[in-house]
């Protein structure tokens, strides 16, 4: 099984939907421990990406990835501009000409995302952040398509371990972005960024996972 | 060129920068957002940039977060022979700014600017008289190494190495010590684990090598001091065995640990004059009732600022402590009756006050459960506070030594520890309180060691008397011999710096040198627990006991009551995962309710699962408030005092029973894992049988020792027997982790061994995955397993199964990891 160009077009649709709707509850957990913009800003960001995307309909999955971080680096406005940016954008170099992602094509892609974002932020893991999902999120990824588990499953335990990775976030000490001034007082409360990725990750496995049903 | 999120910030800079530039130097300013919302646009930066180019180059100074990321996003779009010309600055934004105009204004090339705005923050400390450490790179020396023979006896172990650590600290540059007599390191001079366990004894030679600022200095400095042998070359050198423990003279007094850690210091004895409270007869009923309103709002006002100081010191969980007191204030059952004493009885406003204090704090002091019973000290902490303002029209005195003390009381109320300052207080003795009273949770995070349940006789201690306290093992010792303040003095230095070293990294998984991750979570009974569990860095909670729900009631909980609790935990857990213990009553806990038939020897009666089997509407109910609350997440669920395989079958139909239900009413499903509380030796020996039944296994050490080798810990004559290290309960345990990892189930340890120091390596080495201990051993706990070989644990594991008794393994494991016991 692989993934289309029309599944990655739905699922950046379906992600820009779900930033909007959990735009408010982002933008809470950021006002905890941080500026109180990350849902306002990566709605705002999206929003400019889906136009963006109209634009691309005709193009390899590569350039759509690459548009829409390209969109999200201009329109953003917080550092999850250049962060979120940064990792589509790499996806995007990584699916350069590709018209369908197989299993292993879609980790690679993933992995370039992450590395991207690690340079970018120069955060590591266990620092409070985005990557507190996304790295056991392509963990969990490379494991079950290891295992022979179909694409959907696969991606249904890459968000799994994605959501584990955000509520493991709750108790750590933000070490990178503005919730490290607060210190030990970042602890218990969940990462924004955490948070917005494993919404991004859902939105994808939701996606792929109806699309399949409505197929087969 | 500026780049700020907001582009008047950027705009103001510019304003002041120009100022300064006269002209000379052109000042770009982005920031903000098209639609003027706050926010950093890399691509308007990249368009700045190329605008700006000049051959002279671009400074960008940058205020934080996307602007720094979304600089260094445009810098990088830049072609090449661009990106070379612009330098991005690390300077504070708007002093660097100033700087950086002046400096090129009058002519500096653009490095020399940069330069200058990176210190540009010099002026102002120097006029607020704040030193800032100097940059390292503004003095490059070249690196240099010293070679030096160590010479003290002790070599360079806990108290030398913590000295030799903080003499390094005192410099900015990088320093590095190797052993060249036993070829350890280079490791960094800045850790003291690190250089502890360059493992260098008298004679050894080690080089030390620095670089960067102040390299020659640091070199100097620290050759010196090992030469000297840090001072102690001419003390005796220690006898054979260093004592284990403050010995048991006619001078010591053995109480209970509340609070970790060593010191030594001149007693200060904290007495309260308890006058007793005047009974008068009130004329003014209404004056009285005033009287008494404003002392609640004083005392109130009060306890809401300490809270707030206790937040800010502490930590937030901390400061719920006071939360409490506030209720107590706003309590109708406080106030009412003293309001109705005053207009009813006539009694003044104090003697009725009192009365009513007394009355709850007795109240609470008669119950069975010793965490209420620690309430009746904050019941009596509020009750003083209000008394003070009712009798002497002001806030009760904060105890405030004058200098470095160690303070005996009869009792201290949460907020005088909350109060105190660890510089001053070097341990708290009290003749009487428990572990669990918020006096000993407040001094566990203020990292002040403490001793309670000393027994009067402390109280006889006269003021400026020395005092030994070891918070460790619950000893003190008064007027100490040399050879006791020796000891007890090297214990503190070594423990004040692995303190500050765990407590940095507790929030840090614990992985062996070798790799090798070890679990390592709480043993919790309330939600106050679970919250010191996260805070002291648990990665989730091994064992919850639920007792707290069943205990000291007249009836039964509801199951909307317990899926309260239960959801309550896991918001306080966040993410982190909770093993959930059925409730283990029965046995000599009474529970009114269940009406049980007393038993000669409840111990070896209906308790844990077999009385939960008994009365199965019981645990049911347990069962589906735990999967209601965990709907959606995952759960896991640990059955106590587990005996045969029957018993696990029974125990998950009923649990298969309680989850039909709740499908049935629509309840989503939680993702289960069950497992078995190994504490009966059956279980441990045909634990193969039951794995195919279970999740995990978790072994209460505690209970296991008991039954193994059949001695009670609560007898004083048969308490020695019943310990965890016991070979016999080693190999049970190894049982149990062999027939687990057999069948890829994982295993726990959530006895009391699980944070002892000496029996972490035995547990590791016998292959156990999980740590499950009270929170505050947790730092401590993850630091050890940072140190240990696992392959050299195996080692040892093997060892101690062969060895005598459990006199023996604690004396293996000391003699191959001396350091274990240095704290």
């Amino acid at each position: 099984m692989v993934i289309t160009r029309e599944d990655v077009g739905e699922s950046l649709r379906a992600i820009a939907r779900t930033i909007a709707e959990n735009r408010d509850f982002l933008t809470k957990l950021d006002a905890e421990i941080g500026d109180a913009d990350h849902g306002i800003n990566l709605d705002r960001g999206f929003t400019a990406a889906m136009a963006r995307l109209e634009a691309l309909a005709d193009g390899d999955i590569g350039a759509m990835l690459k548009g829409v971080g390209m969109a999200l680096v201009a329109s953003v406005g917080g550092a999850g501009g250049p962060l979120y940016g940064t990792f589509f954008m790499r996806m995007g170099a990584a699916a350069a000409g590709k018209g369908e992602l197989a299993g292993e094509d879609l980790v690679a892609a993933l992995d370039a995302g992450i590395t991207g974002v690690v340079e970018r932020g120069k955060a590591s893991r266990g620092d409070k952040t985005m990557l507190d999902a996304l790295f056991p999120a392509v963990e969990a990824l490379r494991r079950a398509l290891g295992q022979g588990d179909d694409l959907v499953v696969a991606l249904t335990r890459a968000t799994e371990a994605a959501e584990e990775g955000m509520r493991a976030t709750i108790p750590m000490k933000a070490l990178k972005g503005r919730a490290s001034y607060l210190g030990e007082r970042s602890i218990g409360h969940q990462d924004p960024g955490a948070t917005s990725s494993y919404l991004i990750l859902r939105a994808i496995t939701e996606t792929v996972a109806s699309r399949r049903a409505n197929v087969g | 060129m500026l780049v700020s999120h907001s582009r008047r910030l950027a705009e103001g800079a510019r304003e002041l920068a120009e100022q300064v530039a006269q002209g000379k130097v052109a000042v770009f300013a982005v920031g903000g957002l098209d639609d003027g919302t706050v926010g950093t646009n890399p691509e308007a930066i990249q368009s700045a940039l190329e605008v700006a180019d000049n051959p002279a180059g671009t400074l960008v100074l940058m205020d934080l977060g996307s602007a720094i990321l979304g600089a260094e996003m445009a810098l990088e779009a830049l072609p090449e022979d661009k990106r070379a010309r612009v330098r991005l600055s690390e300077a504070p934004f708007v002093e660097g700014a100033v700087a950086a105009a002046a400096q090129l204004a009058a002519g500096a090339p653009l490095a020399e600017a940069a330069a200058e705005a990176a210190g540009a923050l010099a002026p102002k400390a120097g006029q607020l008289g704040v030193v800032i450490p100097q940059a390292p790179a503004t003095v490059a020396v070249a690196g240099r190494e010293a070679t030096v023979t160590v010479r003290n006896p002790m070599g360079l172990h806990a108290r030398p190495a913590a000295r030799f650590v903080r003499e390094a600290a005192r410099f900015a540059c990088d320093i590095s010590v190797r052993n060249l007599t036993r070829g350890a390191g280079p490791v960094s001079a800045k850790s003291a684990n690190a250089v502890a366990l360059l493992d260098a004894r008298r004679g050894d030679q080690i080089a030390i090598a620095a670089h960067g600022a102040e390299a020659e200095q640091a070199l100097s400095a620290l050759v010196e001091l090992v030469a000297s042998g840090f001072g102690e070359v001419d003390l005796p050198p220690p006898r054979q065995a260093a004592p284990a423990r403050l010995e048991a003279t006619s001078g010591s007094l053995a109480g209970i640990p509340a609070s970790p850690g060593y010191a030594i210091g001149p007693a200060h004895l904290v007495t309260r004059v308890t006058r007793p409270v005047e009974v008068r007869r009130v004329d003014d009923l209404e004056a009285e009732g005033r009287r008494f309103t404003n002392a609640l709002a004083a005392a109130r006002a009060e306890v809401a600022k300490l809270r707030r100081a206790t937040e800010d010191r502490l930590g937030v969980y901390e400061a719920a402590i006071f939360d409490v007191h506030a209720l107590f204030l706003d309590d109708p059952e406080m106030v009412i009756p003293v309001k109705q004493a005053i207009a009813e009885e006539r009694l003044n406003a104090e003697a009725a006050w009192q009365r009513q204090v007394e009355l709850l704090a007795a109240r609470y002091q008669a119950t069975d459960n010793p965490v209420l019973r620690a309430r009746a000290a904050d019941v009596r902490d509020v009750g003083a506070r209000v008394l003070s303002h009712l009798t002497e029209g002001r806030a009760p005195a904060v105890v405030a030594p004058r200098h470095p003390v160690v303070l005996v009381a009869a009792d201290l109320a949460p907020s005088e520890v909350a109060s105190l300052d660890p510089a001053l207080v070097l341990a708290i003795c009290t003749a009487s309180g428990g572990p669990t009273a918020h006096a000993a949770i407040l001094a566990r995070r203020l990292g002040v060691p403490a001793v309670v349940g000393l027994g009067p006789a402390l109280l006889e201690t006269g003021e400026g008397v020395l005092l030994a306290v070891d918070g460790t093992r619950g000893t003190v010792v008064v007027d100490p011999s040399p050879e006791t303040r020796t000891w007890i003095a090297a214990r503190r230095e070594g423990w004040l710096v692995r303190h500050a070293e765990a407590a940095a990294g507790r929030f840090q998984p614990a992985r062996t040198r070798d790799g090798r991750r070890v679990e390592v979570a709480a043993n919790a009974g309330s939600l106050a627990d679970v919250r010191e569990a996260v805070a002291q860095g648990a990665e989730g909670i091994g064992l919850l006991r639920t007792e707290f729900l069943f205990l000291d009631r007249q009836s039964e909980p509801g199951e909307e009551e317990q899926v309260a609790a239960y959801r309550a935990i896991f918001e306080a857990l966040g993410g982190l995962a909770a093993v959930i213990r059925t409730f283990d009553i029965g046995g000599d806990k009474p529970v009114p309710y269940l009406d049980l038939p007393k038993e000669a020897n409840p111990f070896l009666g209906q308790r844990g699962l077999r009385l939960g089997l008994a009365v199965p509407a019981l645990l049911k109910s347990q069962l589906r408030a735990i999967l209601r609350a965990g709907s959606g997440r995952a759960i896991r669920i640990m059955f106590p005092m587990v005996t045969t395989a029957r018993e696990v079958e029974q125990a998950r139909a009923l649990l298969e029973q309680a989850n039909v239900e709740l499908a049935a009413e629509g309840c989503a499903a939680a993702v289960v894992q069950t497992g078995a509380m190994v504490e009966v030796p059956s279980l441990a020996l045909l634990a193969p049988k039951v794995t195919p039944l279970v999740d995990f296994f978790s072994i209460g050490t505690n209970d296991l020792a008991q039954y193994t080798l059949a001695a009670d810990r609560g007898n004083p004559a048969t308490a020695g027997l019943a310990d965890a290290l016991h070979p016999a309960v080693l190999a049970l345990i190894q049982k149990v982790v062999e027939a687990g990892h057999q069948a890829a189930k994982w295993v726990g340890v959530c006895g009391e061994v699980g944070g002892e120091p000496l029996a972490i390596p035995l547990l590791l080495g016998l292959g156990v995955d999980e740590l499950s201990m009270n929170a505050a051993a947790i730092p401590g706990a993850k630091a050890v397993i940072r140190r240990l070989d696992y392959r050299e644990t195996l080692r040892l594991a093997e060892e101690a199964l062969a060895a005598e008794g459990p006199a023996e393994v604690r004396a293996l494991v000391r003699r191959s990891l001396p350091w274990l016991d240095a704290d």
